[in-house]
């Protein structure tokens, strides 16, 4: 079997991600059609940010792996200047 | 069709269903909180369930990731084989 840490980190991944996924789909799917007076209601954020987090999420991680994407490109073209001269 | 066109194809069918509705094109009239609602934040919903299952797969295969102590032990002697074998056609190992 896997080394003990690795299995840690295994069974972390799997359920920091089946958390996210059952909340997500509670707060967005299921939450419009309960009535508003459950108490339910009080444990997700107003249903704007549904939307809104993924979103921001969805612009910084592009922004990031695109700026590195970038930088990459950047470097490696200035060592084939720099062999060239 | 190849598997391209075929991923290519249920893509624009669901695309123009979706905004069919979203845009309200067809003559349907779904309940208020849907429309409002539910229809925008389908795709968001998509691309957060498509990230949750790749994570949790990842996650799963990690940890369940079989060691295989039979076939370190079978390449084990295999690799002391082949040491015996080039050390006796004269390489030095």
């Amino acid at each position: 079997m896997a080394s003990g840490q690795d299995k840690i980190v295994g069974a972390f991944l799997l359920t920091f991600s089946t958390v996210v996924f059952v909340y997500y789909t509670l707060w967005a799917i299921v939450m419009p059609f309960v009535d508003e007076t459950y108490f339910l209601h009080a444990y997700f954020p107003p249903r704007e940010y549904a939307i809104r987090i993924p979103c921001v999420l969805l612009v910084f991680g592009l922004t990031v792996i695109l700026t590195f994407l970038s930088m990459v490109m950047i470097k490696s073209k200035k060592k084939v200047e720099k062999k060239a001269a | 069709m190849t598997r391209a066109t075929e991923a290519a194809t249920i893509f624009g069918i669901t695309a123009t269903i979706y905004f069919a509705l979203l845009f309200q094109w067809l003559p349907v009239t779904l309940p208020k909180t849907v429309q409002e609602f539910t229809l925008p934040v389908l795709p968001w919903w998509v691309l957060v369930s498509f990230g949750a299952y790749s994570l949790g797969n990842i996650g799963y295969h990690v940890l369940t990731f079989r060691d295989c102590p039979e076939a370190f032990d079978e390449l084990q002697i295999q690799i002391s084989q082949a040491q015996a074998d080039l050390r006796s056609k004269g390489m030095t190992i």
